[in-house]
C-alpha cells in the first residue's frame, strides 16, 4: 500500500517525522519498505498483510496512526444511503452480491481534474484520467471501496449483475479483449456485458469527453468469487485486490457519497436515482471478553487495565469494564480479522511495543523422545564424510522422461509444475548424482566422490509412499577404480556392523554393471556401473551405491569387540586372468569351503593388462590370508592349502592362472 | 708396519671418496672384512716385539675406526644425492576427503542450539494433505493468506495411507507439527527440519525446493516471553554474543500474536549495507504464540496450554553465515563449493 503523509495527515494527527514514523509503523505490524521525498510530500511504501484489508485505505491507516501515536482523527462521515427514484438493478446473485448501490447523474461535464485531486492521486502512484475516474479512484483510496463509474448512456435498459455466460467476451479498459467462464461475475445491461465485476471495466462504457450521463456503482462482492476470477484471467487490479481480501459495505456506502458530492461539485449536472441494494453493517462490531489478568499471563506484562482500555480504544474499539478485570470490547466494524480474545492480546502487544515484553529463558519439558532413527542418519552422514564421500543436495524433481527412463518405478506426477523440467517427485536418488557429476566433469573437476540422504517417492497403485534413500558413488573409469570404490562402500557398511556382504551379479537395463548387494539375507540395496555422459570426459563412469535407510538401520549393529590373534598370520599371491562375462562369485564359494576356517580373507591387489592375455580377459593378483586363531600355522599346511586353491582355480576353464 | 697400516689409510681414503653406492659394500669387505689387510696385520701383532704391540695395536684401532666413519659418511652422502633427502618445502600433494553439505552445517548447529535447551527432532513426510498443511493450521482453503503458501500439487486420484484432501508437497514444515502435536500429549519441544516446496521460479535468491527449520513447545505456562527467549537465546549462539533482535508484529494463521524476527545486520553490525539494503536489520524467521485453533485442532484444550512456534530458512541462515550470495550454489553441488566447507 502507498499512500503519502499530506494525505494522511488530513485525517489524523502526525507530530512525528516521516522516518519516525515510517520506525513506528514497521515496529507497530506496517513493514515501511520504503520512504521517498515527493514534492513537500512524503511517500509511504507499507507492506500491508493479508489479514488487514482495513489498512488498504487512509480511513483504516488513520486509525493505526491514532492507535500509535494518540492523536486525533478527523473524518466527516455521511448518514446510511436510500435509495431514490426508480433504478433499474437487478442482482441475479445475491450471495455474490451483499451489497450494491447505483447512482445515476446527468447533466455531468467531463474535464481535468482540479490540481489537488490530481495531486493526491499521483502521490499514491494513480494516474490522472479525468475528473470522473479520478474521482473514483481519490476515494477508493481514501475509504478502501472500489467504485466504477459507467458511462450511462451506453448503458440499455436495466443493470444486471449475473454471472457471464460461457465464452462471452468483454473488451477491457486496459484495451485487452476477454473471454469469460460462466463462474465470473459480470455487470451487464439488456444485451451485453459492460464490466468484469469488481475487476475491470469495459472499454465501450468508460467515461469519455463526451459523456453526459454517469452511473455510479458502488458494490460489495464475494472474495472468493473475485479471487477466482482473477486468479484466471491473470489480472490484478486496485479493485480486486481490495475485493479478494473483502470490503466493507459502510465504506462502500461512504465512497459512494463522497464520490457523488465531489463529482457534482466538480463535473456539475445532478443525481437523478440512487438504488441500494443489502444494507450497511452498524457501527458495533462483534463483542468480545478481555481477561486482564488471561492477556498479563499470555504475554508476561505488567499492564494495567487503563493502558489497555486506551490502546484498544484509540483502535477504534469500544470499552467497558466488567466485574474484577475483565474488559467487555465491541469490536469495530472495520476489523473483520479480529475475532477471539487472543486477537487482541496482539492488538495490545503490538502497540505497547513487542520490544516491552520481557524475555524468559528457561529449559523446557518434554514428553517427545530422541528418534533413534534420525540419530543414526547423522551417524551415517559422519562415517560417509570419514570414506572421503562429499555430501551433495539434488533437486527431488525431475523431468518426466528421466523417471521414464528408470524403468521398473512407478513415479508420482505432480498436476501443476513450475517447468516441464521439475514435474515427477523422484523414485530414487542416484540421477541427481549422476547430473552431479556431469555438472563437475563438464566444470574440468576431478575426484568425485559423493553422497546423499533424501526421500525418494514411489506409487503402489494408487497409494503414494516416500522413504528415505541413502546414495553413495564415485566416478572412475576401470574396474580397479570400481573395486576401490567397493572397499570404500565396504569400510562405511562396517562402520555399521554390518559384515558378510555379498554381491550378486544382476542385470539391469540402466547400469553396464549391476549386483545386488546382500547381507545376511537381507538385500540392502543395488550397486551399479553407468556411463556419466559428461561432454568433457566420455570414459567417465559413476559407481553407485543405493539403499533405503530404513533397511540400513535394521542391518546395522553397535560396534562390538572380538579378540583378535597376535598370531602371524600368512600370505600367499596367485595371479590369473577371468574371461569376459565371468564373475568372481561364481568360483569364490568353492575357494570359501576349501579354505574354511584358515583362509581369512581375500583381497585384490594388482590390475594387469597385456597383449599376452587372450583379448577381453581382464588379469588381477589376488592375495589369501591364511591363519588361525588358536596356533601359528607352518609354512608347510599353508602351502598344502595354497595349493589345493589353486588346484580349483586352475581347473576352471574360465581362468587363466600365471 | 706403521709405514704399511699408514698405506692402507691413504688407499682407503682415496677410494672410497671416489666410490659410487655399489661400490661401498666392497670397499667394506676390503679394508674391514676378516681378509683385509688389517685384518691380517692384527693377525701379526703377536711377532712384534711387546713394546712396539701397544701402538701399534692403537694405531690399527684407530685406522680401521676411521675408514668406519668415512664409509658412514660417504654412505649419508650418497645417500641424499640419489634423493633420499626430506625437503618440507616442496608443495604439498592432494589429500582427498569427505565433507558435509553446509545446510547440513547449518541446519545441525541450529538443531544443537535447541537441543541443548531440551528440543527433540523429528521429521516428517514431504507428501502431505490439505488438511495438515492448510486446515488444521487455520489457514483457510481459497483465501489471499494463502499466497505465501503457493503449493504444488499431486495428480489427482492419489492417496496416502490416511488422506484428507488433496495431496501435495508441503509448502512449509509446519504440517510435522500438527502430526506431532495430534500423536503426543503435552508438554511438547520439538524441531522439525526438512525440505519444503514452492512454486517460486529459481534465481539467486529463491528455489522451488528449500530447507525450513520448524520449532514449537507446549507446555502449562509458555508466554510470549519465553519465545523471545529462546530466539534471542538462538541467535546469539549462531551468530555473534552482540546480535541484537527485532520483533516484528506480522501476520500467520497459525500463530497470535504474530512476528517476523530480525537480525541486526552481521555484516555491517546495524550501519547499514548492501546486504541489509542500509537498514542494518536481516530478516530471518518468522514466530508466534500457537494459535488457540490450531492447539484445538490437535485435541489439545487451548485452556490447558500454550504454546509458541517458530520456523526460518536454512538456505537463508546458511547464506548470511556463510556470506553466500546465490542460493543456486547450495543445489550445483560444484565441487569447489563443496570443498570450501572441509573444516567444519
Ligand atoms: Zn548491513
Amino acid at each position: 500500500m502507498r499512500f503519502s503523509q499530506n494525505f494522511l495527515r488530513e485525517f489524523v494527527e502526525i507530530n512525528i517525522p516521516p522516518a519516525e514514523l515510517a520506525r513506528r509503523l514497521t515496529l507497530a505490524g506496517i513493514e515501511v519498505v520504503s520512504l521517498k521525498p515527493w514534492g513537500g510530500d512524503w511517500i509511504f511504501e507499507a507492506e500491508v498483510t493479508a489479514n488487514r484489508p482495513d489498512l488498504l485505505s487512509i480511513w483504516g491507516l488513520s486509525y493505526e496512526v491514532r492507535a500509535i501515536l494518540g492523536g486525533k482523527i478527523k473524518f466527516n462521515t455521511y448518514p446510511p444511503l436510500s435509495s431514490q427514484g426508480s433504478l433499474p438493478i437487478y442482482i441475479e446473485e445475491k450471495k455474490l452480491v451483499p451489497f450494491y448501490a447505483g447512482r445515476l447523474m446527468e447533466g455531468v461535464k467531463v474535464e481535468r481534474s482540479p490540481l489537488w485531486l490530481r495531486q493526491r492521486l499521483a502521490s499514491v502512484g494513480i494516474e490522472e484520467i479525468n475528473n470522473i475516474v479520478d474521482i473514483t479512484n481519490y476515494c477508493l483510496f481514501k475509504w478502501g471501496a472500489p467504485l466504477h463509474a459507467f458511462d450511462a448512456a451506453k448503458i440499455k435498459g436495466a443493470v444486471h449483475v449475473r454471472r457471464a455466460k460461457e465464452g462471452e467476451k468483454l473488451l477491457c479498459l486496459d484495451g485487452k479483449e476477454r473471454t469469460l467462464s460462466s463462474a465470473d461475475l459480470v455487470i451487464a445491461d439488456e444485451g451485453r456485458v459492460l464490466a468484469i465485476a469488481g475487476i475491470i471495466g469495459g472499454k465501450d462504457s468508460e467515461i469519455n469527453p463526451q459523456t453526459k450521463k454517469v452511473f455510479l456503482e458502488a458494490a460489495v462482492f464475494d472474495p472468493l468469487s473475485i479471487r477466482r476470477t482473477s486468479r484466471r484471467l491473470g489480472l490484478n487490479t486496485e479493485a480486486s485486490y481490495r475485493f479478494e481480501r473483502q470490503v466493507l459495505p459502510f465504506n462502500t456506502a461512504q465512497a459512494s457519497q463522497e464520490a457523488v458530492e465531489l463529482i457534482l461539485r466538480q463535473g456539475g449536472g445532478r443525481l437523478v436515482g440512487t438504488r441500494k441494494l443489502g444494507r450497511e453493517e452498524g457501527k458495533k462490531g462483534k463483542r468480545v471478553t478481555l481477561s486482564l489478568a488471561r492477556l498479563n499471563r499470555y504475554l508476561d506484562t505488567r499492564l494495567k487495565l487503563p493502558q489497555v482500555a486506551t490502546i484498544l480504544k484509540r483502535l477504534g474499539c469500544e470499552v467497558r469494564l466488567q466485574k474484577e478485570d475483565n474488559l467487555l470490547v465491541n469490536l469495530p466494524r472495520h476489523r473483520k480479522d479480529l475475532t477471539a480474545e487472543v486477537d487482541l492480546f496482539e492488538e495490545v502487544a503490538r502497540i505497547y511495543g513487542y520490544k516491552n515484553i520481557p524475555i524468559r529463558l528457561s529449559f523446557v519439558n518434554n514428553s517427545a523422545r530422541v528418534s533413534a532413527a534420525l540419530e543414526f542418519k547423522r551417524r551415517l552422514k559422519r562415517i560417509s564424510v570419514q570414506a572421503g564421500f562429499r555430501e551433495i543436495v539434488s533437486f527431488s524433481l525431475i523431468p518426466e522422461e528421466e523417471a521414464k527412463k528408470l524403468s521398473g518405478y512407478a513415479y508420482v506426477k505432480l498436476i501443476n509444475p513450475l517447468r516441464s523440467g521439475e514435474n515427477v517427485l523422484r523414485p530414487q536418488l542416484w540421477g541427481g548424482i549422476l547430473q552431479a557429476f556431469r555438472y563437475n566433469l563438464n566444470q574440468s573437476q576431478s575426484d568425485l566422490d559423493f553422497f546423499e540422504i533424501a526421500n525418494v517417492y514411489l506409487c503402489e497403485g494408487k497409494r503414494v509412499q516416500e522413504e528415505t534413500h541413502y546414495v553413495v558413488a564415485s566416478v572412475g573409469e576401470g574396474e580397479k577404480d570400481l573395486l576401490r570404490f567397493k572397499g570404500r562402500v565396504l569400510t562405511i557398511l562396517s562402520a555399521l556392523g554390518i559384515e558378510r556382504v555379498e554381491f550378486l551379479p544382476q542385470s539391469e537395463s540402466k547400469f553396464l554393471s549391476a549386483a545386488l548387494v546382500k547381507s545376511q539375507e537381507l538385500s540392502l540395496g543395488i550397486m551399479g556401473v553407468i556411463k556419466v555422459g559428461a561432454k568433457k570426459n566420455k570414459k567417465a563412469k559413476g559407481f553407485i551405491f543405493e539403499t533405503s535407510l530404513g533397511v540400513l538401520y535394521k542391518a546395522a549393529r553397535p560396534p562390538q569387540f572380538r579378540p583378535f590373534s597376535y598370531l602371524p598370520g600368512i600370505k600367499r599371491d596367485i595371479s590369473l586372468a577371468l574371461k569376459p562375462g565371468y564373475h568372481f562369485s561364481q568360483i569364490e564359494p568353492k575357494l570359501r569351503e576349501v579354505g574354511g576356517e584358515m583362509l581369512t580373507k581375500i583381497v585384490v591387489i594388482d590390475f594387469y593388462k597385456g597383449s599376452n592375455l587372450p583379448p577381453g580377459y581382464r588379469g588381477v593378483t589376488l592375495r589369501f590370508y591364511y591363519q588361525l586363531p588358536q596356533r601359528t600355522l607352518t609354512a608347510a599346511e599353508v602351502d598344502t592349502l595354497h595349493q589345493r586353491i589353486r588346484q580349483i582355480l586352475a581347473e576352471s576353464s574360465d581362468i587363466i592362472l600365471r | 708396519m706403521e709405514e704399511e697400516i699408514l698405506k692402507i689409510k691413504k688407499e682407503a681414503v682415496q677410494q672410497i671418496t671416489a666410490a659410487t653406492a655399489a661400490e661401498l659394500e666392497s670397499l667394506h669387505i676390503k679394508f674391514l672384512g676378516r681378509k683385509s689387510l688389517l685384518a691380517q696385520l692384527t693377525a701379526r701383532l703377536r711377532e712384534l716385539p711387546p713394546a712396539q704391540k701397544p701402538l701399534i695395536g692403537r694405531l690399527i684401532n684407530e685406522t680401521k675406526r676411521t675408514i668406519e666413519q668415512m664409509l658412514e659418511e660417504k654412505s649419508g652422502a650418497l645417500a641424499k644425492a640419489e634423493g633420499e633427502e626430506f625437503d618440507l618445502t616442496l608443495p604439498a600433494l592432494p589429500q582427498a576427503c569427505g565433507s558435509l553439505h553446509p545446510l547440513t552445517l547449518v541446519a545441525e548447529e541450529i538443531e544443537e542450539v535447541f537441543k541443548n535447551l531440551g528440543f527433540v527432532v523429528a521429521e516428517g513426510d514431504e507428501i502431505e494433505d490439505e488438511d495438515h498443511n492448510f486446515s488444521a493450521l487455520n489457514i483457510p482453503l481459497e483465501h489471499p493468506s494463502r499466497d505465501m503458501f503457493d503449493t504444488f500439487y499431486l495428480e489427482e486420484g492419489l492417496h496416502k495411507k490416511e488422506t484428507q484432501g488433496r495431496l501435495l508437497l508441503r509448502s512449509h514444515t509446519s504440517p510435522a507439527q500438527i502430526r506431532v502435536m495430534r500423536n503426543l500429549r503435552p508438554p511438547l519441544a520439538v524441531l522439525v527440519p526438512g525440505r519444503v516446496y514452492r512454486p517460486d521460479a529459481v534465481d539467486a535468491t529463491h528455489s522451488f525446493m528449500f530447507h525450513q527449520i520448524e520449532g514449537f513447545a507446549v507446555d502449562r505456562d509458555l508466554r510470549f516471553s519465553d519465545l523471545k527467549g529462546v530466539l534471542i537465546n538462538f541467535a546469539r549462539k549462531l551468530f555473534t554474543a552482540e546480535t541484537q533482535l527485532r520483533f516484528r508484529p506480522s501476520f500467520f494463521p497459525f500463530t497470535e500474536p504474530s512476528a517476523e524476527v530480525d537480525i541486526s545486520c552481521i555484516i555491517c553490525k546495524g550501519k547499514g549495507c548492501t546486504v541489509c539494503k542500509g537498514n542494518g536489520w536481516l530478516e530471518v524467521l518468522g514466530c508466534g504464540m500457537i494459535h488457540p485453533r490450531v492447539l484445538q485442532a490437535c485435541g489439545i484444550d487451548s485452556k490447558k496450554w500454550q504454546g509458541y512456534a517458530f520456523g526460518m530458512g536454512v538456505e537463508r541462515i546458511a547464506m548470511l553465515k556463510f556470506g553466500i550470495d546465490d542460493i543456486r550454489l547450495f543445489y550445483n553441488n560444484h565441487k569447489k563449493f563443496l570443498e570450501q566447507f572441509n573444516a567444519f
